[in-house]
């Protein structure tokens, strides 16, 4: 798998979770940038990203991410 | 880069130039709006402002009243005109203590000399308190004109003459009280009490007496006490008669306060009749003549005023001054 | 040192002027001993205090960096967080916690003495907890990875110290103010200026609005049996401006004190009194506070326990505000003021889509004032327990704000007007940095006379309506 593809399936799963057909992510999108992206919102995309590619986060790495390239790496780092 | 080169940059020209204008823009508005709220205040014809000018600059009745909120009032001018057949003056002010009482004083005496002073005397009156001294600021709009009241404004802060440069700072905070009081609104008030400086009050008290321990030791204030002091001996020289009063409370305490003995030794030291109503059980009795705990409303102030004046009526102080003088009534 | 007051000033004025006029390379260090002094100025002895807390946190987060092993890493990191906690425990909590340790003993009959080991007269230090916060942030900071531990003393010392925000805040962050302090500062009119308008306008807040409101209501709170309850509504509404003044007024005056000496501070306060809900009121209100919080205890809290769901957002809150809560201070009402805001921002997840429904429904302008007005609301009941001493209090004047009659309360009409002309002006300024609706500025107006004409105005303003000592009163009695 290559970031691109993991970016396309965690935008699905965005705009799943937060019910908003028009959201367009770029690996520069933080959290500020999507109306609706809330805690609540985003332990629930967190989880279902966890389960989509059955991996598990260390505390550590979610928060050290700033925006959702940082997030899409991690992803990466995981599968590998 | 050096300062001295910096200094010789445009920039830096420019911009000093640019503060150098705000200043003059900061003083030029100071003065103006200063000296447009010092014409209104002293256009004042009613109310606490214009009392306080009539105290200091027009009053020449013979009977003074000094004080703050307990002498403003409990003391009705009108009854002592009329039992006493002198022209009688309330200049009690609200919150004012000593301080102010004697600036009134030095200001009087420069122009007149009052017969009689009547200085009224809180329980607590010597405590510490940087509150009293705040409240000099009644006094900084005289500064200019008198300077008979600089040594008490002085009191205020050490810095209280830089702050006088400014032509504002005297008025801060009675913008709206001096506006109001040029309007046709202000001018219809009850200009009686304005004539007299007393102010009765209307509520009655709907609480039962409460019972106090006079806090014991609490630290006093020198400056307060010397201030009364040389109070006690200008009236002396002056040949002014002072009486010292503690006004009724409703209030029943328990012990003695400091302030109110070393007032009593003061004067009792210096021969000055000393007359204490704070424990006087009359008043006790009544609560329909008070307004709150520690003022009486027009009912008592008129109950007071007369026990007062029948005191003072029988003190041997008072037949001396009517011997001296074969009073005749004159009244403004 | 109060910031409202002259020595301030000339020690503001004073350091400005040699600030500038030593070399460069020196002006860290000038700093440094000029934010000592003023600390000693406020107490001698917490100068101490502040060096050796300094000193332990420097060498643990430099030990923290350079531990091999993850163990030795999360050791140090607790020794950190165990030795600042436990500081900030001993100054603040301490009496508060033995005082209820003992009362519930008494509860359960175990206390059978009355000699509980009360820490008579521990003064707690001005300004501890915020360079307490922001010290373990540092740490936890290190512990992430996010930031390298500062190895230059006098630097990581100026980083507490820097006497601006050494009182009242900001709760800064390394990654935002160390670099800032690695720089060489030249001069720049720009600071000056720009930083002198934001002390003018916290002068203004402070001294205009602030400290003039306080009167008036202390003198109501203090005599609440007797007021009416159309008063009680009027000083607890008046109250809420109260504080927003006194704060963010102390924090401009921080801010722009900083900025004359060229650093830039993180923003504390977003026009709180617009938001349009709990959760966006925090995000605009004591803004280095919360972020604080939510970095450092909300999202750890919440990512660790992202299986519990909506649970574990809910945990998340609760121990965050409570946190916020108690931050304020050891009493009862702080925690339930902190809960408060918990449950309130719990409502508001709950009811989310609901509230979406009825936002279509409804104009947008009607339903965004209908907004900023409710949480306004909200905010004042808040503010109304946070500031009563005891629970009985509230209560008390939360029931006379209904059952009481009564006119509003007034000793004269100047009172008043001084009051909201104060909060108009305030307001009007919030809603044009909010909205920019009115396309004519005094302030911010491109001509340079207009501007400073304005600015004049508003220190006439000042010397006007300011509260410049305790000489100003109500008098009210029944």
């Amino acid at each position: 798998m290559d970031e691109n593809t993991i970016l396309k399936k965690v935008n699905s799963i965005f705009i799943e979770v937060l019910d908003d057909q028009s959201i367009l992510l770029n690996e520069y999108t933080k959290a500020e940038d999507v109306e609706a992206w809330d805690s609540l919102n985003h332990i629930q995309m967190i989880t279902a990203i966890e389960k989509h590619f059955k991996i598990r986060f260390e505390l550590n790495e979610l928060l050290n991410f700033t925006n959702v390239g940082d997030l899409c790496r991690g992803i990466l780092k995981k599968l590998n | 880069m050096r300062l001295v080169e910096k200094i010789k940059e445009k920039e830096i020209q420019i911009f000093l130039a640019k503060a150098f204008v705000f200043l003059a823009i900061l003083v030029i508005l100071d003065f103006l709006i200063g000296s447009i709220l010092e014409y209104f205040y002293f256009k004042q014809e009613s109310g606490l402002l214009y009392r306080t000018t009539y105290s200091l600059d027009s009053t020449h009745a013979d009977f003074l009243v000094l004080g703050s909120s307990t002498a403003n009032h409990h003391y009705d001018s009108k009854i002592f005109e009329k039992r006493l057949g002198m022209s009688t003056y309330n200049t009690g002010r609200e919150a004012n203590t000593i301080f102010y009482n004697y600036s009134i004083f030095q200001s009087v005496l420069k122009r007149y000399k009052p017969k009689i002073a009547l200085l009224d005397f809180n329980v607590e009156e010597f405590k510490v308190s940087s509150d009293n001294y705040d409240r000099i600021a009644s006094l900084l709009p005289y500064y200019k004109s008198h300077p008979e009241v600089h040594s008490i404004i002085q009191l205020k802060s050490p810095y209280e003459k830089y702050k006088l440069l400014s032509k504002i700072y005297p008025f801060n905070s009675l913008l709206f009280t001096i506006a109001i009081g040029t309007t046709d609104f202000n001018k219809s008030r009850e200009q009686v009490n304005d004539e007299n400086g007393y102010i009765p009050l209307t509520h009655v008290w709907q609480k039962n007496i409460s019972i106090e321990a006079n806090t014991v030791d609490y630290e006093v204030d020198s400056n307060k006490v010397n201030i009364l002091k040389s109070f006690i001996e200008e009236c002396k020289n002056a040949g002014i008669q002072l009486y010292i009063i503690i006004s009724p409370r409703f209030i029943k305490y328990f012990g003695n306060d400091l302030s109110v003995e070393l007032v009593r030794k003061i004067a009792n030291k210096s021969d000055i009749p000393f007359y204490d109503y704070s424990k006087d059980t009359l008043f006790w009795k009544h609560r329909e003549y008070f307004a709150d705990k520690v003022h009486l409303n027009n009912t008592g102030a008129i109950i007071f005023s007369n026990k007062v004046i029948d005191t003072i009526l029988q003190s041997k102080e008072y037949r001396r001054i009517r011997d001296e003088n074969n009073l005749s009534i004159k009244i403004k | 040192m109060l910031f409202n007051s002259i020595i301030y000033f000339l020690f503001l004025g004073s350091s400005l002027l040699l600030y500038y006029i030593i070399p460069t390379k020196f002006r860290n260090y000038f700093l440094l001993i000029i934010s000592g002094l003023f600390y000693m100025y406020v107490k001698v002895e917490y100068i101490f205090l502040i060096l050796f807390i300094i000193s332990i946190n420097y060498l643990i987060g430099i030990k923290i960096e350079k531990a091999h092993d993850k163990k030795w890493q999360i050791f140090f990191l607790y020794l950190s967080v165990f030795v600042n906690v436990g500081i900030l425990i001993f100054f603040k909590y301490w009496n508060f916690l033995l005082k209820n340790f003992f009362d519930f003993l008494g509860l359960i009959h175990l206390n059978n003495t009355d000699n509980i080991p009360l820490i008579a007269e521990v003064v707690l230090p001005i300004g501890l907890s915020y360079y307490i916060f922001q010290t373990i942030g540092y740490m936890i900071d290190i512990h992430r990875g996010s930031i390298k531990a500062e190895k230059n003393f006098a630097q990581f010392s100026l980083f507490t110290l820097f006497f601006p925000k050494l009182l009242v805040g900001p709760i800064e962050r390394a990654n935002h103010f160390l670099p800032q302090i690695k720089r060489n500062i030249h001069f720049d009119k720009q600071n000056i200026t720009e930083g002198a308008k934001r002390i003018a306008w916290g002068l203004f807040k402070k001294l205009v609005v602030a400290d003039r409101i306080s009167i008036y209501h202390s003198t109501v709170i203090a005599s609440s049996e007797s007021q009416s309850g159309s008063t009680l509504l009027f000083a607890s509404v008046l109250y809420t401006f109260q504080v927003y003044a006194d704060f963010s007024g102390y924090t401009d005056i921080a801010l722009g004190t900083a900025k004359m000496f060229g650093f830039d501070l993180m923003e504390n306060f977003k026009r709180p009194l617009l938001a349009k809900n709990v959760s966006d009121f925090w995000r605009r209100w004591h803004i280095s506070l919360s972020s604080w919080v939510n970095d450092y205890i909300f999202n750890p809290i919440v990512l660790k326990n992202r299986d519990w769901g909506i649970w574990g957002v809910f945990y998340g809150l609760i121990i965050s505000f409570v946190v916020i809560g108690i931050w304020h201070g050891a009493a009862w009402n702080y925690v339930l003021f902190g809960l408060l805001q918990a449950f309130a921002i719990m409502y508001e997840f709950i009811t989310r889509k609901t509230r979406k429904r009825i936002s279509k429904k409804i104009h947008p302008v009607i339903y965004d004032q209908a907004s900023v007005l409710l949480t306004f609301l909200f905010v004042t009941f808040s503010l109304i327990i946070f500031q009563s001493g005891t629970l009985s209090e509230a209560i008390n004047i939360i029931k006379g704000i209904f059952l009481n009659h009564g006119d509003l309360f007034y000793d004269k009409p100047s009172t008043l007007l001084f009051m909201l002309i104060g909060c108009g002006i305030m307001l009007i300024v919030d809603i044009q940095a909010e909205f920019g609706r009115f396309k004519f500025s005094l302030f911010s107006n491109k001509n340079w006379i207009v501007q400073q004409v304005s600015y004049a105005l508003l220190l006439i303003y000042i010397l006007l309506a300011g509260v410049f000592d305790g000489g100003q009163f109500i008098y009210f009695s029944f």
